[in-house]
């Protein structure tokens, strides 16, 4: 494949937390810490982890709206962090986001036409009224919205509805990267599989490059190429779609994966959802060595004591010390 | 039935008049549910299932009117006077929602909201109510119970959090545990907690459930029957067998088709239900699911299909006549 569109190495996002106390030591949270990966043209990239495995702030990193405290976010060969406020701001028109909550994303005082024409109005402030209003309603028809709810307010449509208007604002720059923020998480099941859809054809249609963020497996599974496992920050698993579901080789990826309870009931009372044990370690205070080492069922003493690196075994690049003798033991 | 059920709706019809307008949020629902069974409601936003809830408590808003009857253990709940409800409420039967932050005050300690329902309702004194808790959240798999008590709920984790007010609804041993979205909130690691617990609060202390969740990977692990609700009505109803393997309902259908599995590769493409569902304040004169069916028939549009049996405690409201679902029978 050609160059990718998105490269993103050893990206670190901490935020500086007050400590205790007026003279406390102030505290680190290390939000995101140390993750590589690149997104090729055209591609899906899915990003699964539990809440504050960080994944919310690598999209915001990726788009600039997060601090980055170390490392690059390459996009199309140039780094963001290094571009003064207009050329960011330039740049900006070819990475867009989907948020996951569509009506708290939407201004309530904007019409659909206005909300969806915003970004024309600020990165082509000579457009005609008439070019804007042609081109806002092209993009609707491509969404699935009736040119007749131009005029209407956010509040009358339904969340899958407003979905589909928080979609048309982030493609109608026709940007390359689109970033979506747990999009489908807030939506009805019926709902859910309709945007799923939209997606996939928007993505054909444009040649999208989509970093897909969502804490529901199956759904990521379904429309992503590849997968990234991200565990307080880290990255545990990188691997194909399908690697990741037929031959997991992280234990956290193992245990996410049987965590899902599956809609077959004999088949689920016979094999029920499997709970990790213990709690997810702050972020502030993480576990020396593995991140994961406090709720893996294979930690030895070396887990502790040295951080894995992310490595390639087989297909897949996998950040455990005990991959080959997990991969070779019996499930 | 041999036995009477410990909890029996019959014809619940929940309705608000707005602005000149009616919504018919519940529409003739009726349901049984027998000691130490998990009976689980399943529907999207808008089908009624939380709206059956709040009547069956007696908590409707006050533009609400509510019919019917629901029969608690023989006596009625329904327009039963606010003494008698506050009796049962919190002690005979607990209620777990889905945001374990709203459910708990931020400003008290997680020991002072456990122990409350034992000092209304039990008039224990605080020593042995402390003690109850203790107990309670141990059985709930908190760690440090003791310390957790004098803790706040934003020291928390979500699924600790969620643990806490399921204790806070176990802890004066009610017959039936109402759990309305218990896990939507929660990660997938943390939601296999929570229903291993659920499964373990009905083994140990023989609690019935009513389980109301959109999640069916959650209804295969614990229900024994399902309720499916669409636009105020339920459209289906069954064992979980009838309902992933037997289905008879279009609507049922569609909803696990639409589900992404995870053994799919990518690019098969779901099955998604087109449209969007009905406004129940001008609900179509025929079957409400009518117009996004896939299988419609001319009669659909006519006429309100009534839920018949189908076989057993399997019934549906559908005039179409063949067997969907995995197991189906191909007609000759």
């Amino acid at each position: 494949m050609s160059e990718p569109i998105l490269s993103v190495r050893e990206l670190r996002t901490y935020f500086e937390l007050a400590g205790d106390g007026w003279f406390g030591k102030h505290k680190v949270l290390r939000a995101v810490d140390g993750v590589s990966f690149d997104l090729a043209r055209g591609e899906t990239l899915g990003v699964v982890g539990e809440s504050g495995c960080g994944k919310s702030t690598l999209a915001r990193a990726v788009m600039a709206l997060a601090p980055v405290t170390s490392g690059e976010v390459l996009f199309a060969g140039l780094n963001l962090a290094t571009l003064d406020a207009r050329r960011l701001h330039e740049q900006r028109r070819h990475i867009q986001i989907i948020f996951q909550d569509p009506l708290a994303s939407l201004d309530p005082r904007m019409t659909v036409g206005q909300i969806i024409a915003e970004p024309l109005r600020s990165f082509f402030p000579g457009m005609s009224v008439q070019e804007r209003q042609s081109q806002v309603l092209e993009m609707m028809r491509h969404v699935g919205l009736l040119p007749g709810q131009i005029n209407r307010y956010p509040h009358e449509f339904s969340g899958g509805q407003a979905q589909r208007i928080g979609i048309a604002r982030a493609l109608i720059l026709h940007p390359d990267v689109v970033v979506c923020d747990e999009p489908v998480s807030a939506l009805d099941v019926s709902i859910k599989a309709q945007i799923v859809n939209l997606l996939a054809d928007l993505q054909a249609e444009f040649g999208l490059s989509l970093l897909f963020i969502a804490h529901d497996l199956a759904s990521v599974r379904h429309i992503s190429h590849r997968m990234m496992v991200l565990y307080l920050g880290k990255v545990m698993e990188l691997a194909s779609a399908d690697e990741i579901y037929r031959a997991p080789r992280h234990p956290y990826t193992q245990s996410l994966i049987q965590a899902i309870p599956v809609a077959d009931p004999r088949r689920a009372r016979s094999h029920p959802a499997k709970a990790l044990s213990g709690e997810l370690p702050s972020p502030i205070a993480p576990p020396s060595g593995c991140v994961f080492r406090t709720r893996c069922p294979y930690a030895i003493e070396r887990c502790a004591q040295e951080v894995p690196a992310l490595r390639s075994l087989g297909q897949s690049l996998v950040a455990c010390h005990l991959a080959e003798e997990i991969a070779s033991r019996p499930a | 039935m041999a036995q009477a059920p410990l909890l029996a709706a019959r014809d619940v019809s929940v309705a608000f008049s707005t602005r000149g307008r009616v919504v018919h949020a519940v529409s003739n629902v009726s349901f049984e549910l027998a000691a130490g069974k998990v009976l689980a409601i399943v529907g999207e936003s808008g089908s009624g299932k939380s709206q059956m809830l709040l009547a069956m408590l007696g908590l409707t808003a006050r533009n609400g009117k509510v019919t019917g009857s629901v029969l608690f253990k023989g006596a009625e709940l329904l327009g039963a006077p606010e003494e008698r409800l506050n009796e049962i409420r919190g002690q005979q039967i607990g209620m777990v929602f889905q945001d374990p932050m709203t459910a708990l005050n931020p400003y008290l300690p997680v020991g002072l909201q456990v122990t409350e329902p034992l000092l209304i309702h039990k008039r224990m004194d605080r020593a042995t109510a402390d003690k109850r808790a203790v107990e309670m959240l141990k059985a709930v798999h908190i760690s440090e119970p003791e310390r957790r008590m004098r803790q706040y709920p934003h020291q928390l984790s979500g699924g600790m959090r969620q643990r806490v007010a399921i204790a806070m609804a176990l802890i004066c041993d009610p017959q039936i545990l109402i759990a309305d979205e218990p896990t939507t909130a929660l990660d997938v690691t943390v939601q296999a907690q929570v229903l291993t617990l659920l499964r373990e609060i009905r083994e140990r202390f023989g609690t019935s459930v009513i389980l109301v969740t959109h999640d069916l990977g959650v209804i295969a692990e614990l229900a024994d029957r399902v309720n499916v609700m669409y636009a105020g009505k339920v459209v289906e109803e069954g064992t979980a067998e009838d309902i992933f393997y037997r289905c008879r309902h279009p609507y049922t259908e569609a909803l696990q088709r639409s589900v992404p599995q995870l053994s799919e590769a990518r690019g098969a493409r779901l099955v998604a239900i087109a449209g969007n569902p009905p406004d129940l304040s001008a609900l179509p004169p025929g079957c409400s699911f009518a117009p996004r069916c896939f299988y419609r028939l001319e009669k659909c549009d006519k006429s309100v299909p009534p839920l018949e049996s189908v076989g057993g405690i399997h019934a549906k409201a559908c005039f179409y006549e063949v067997q969907l679902g995995r197991e189906a029978v191909t007609p000759a």
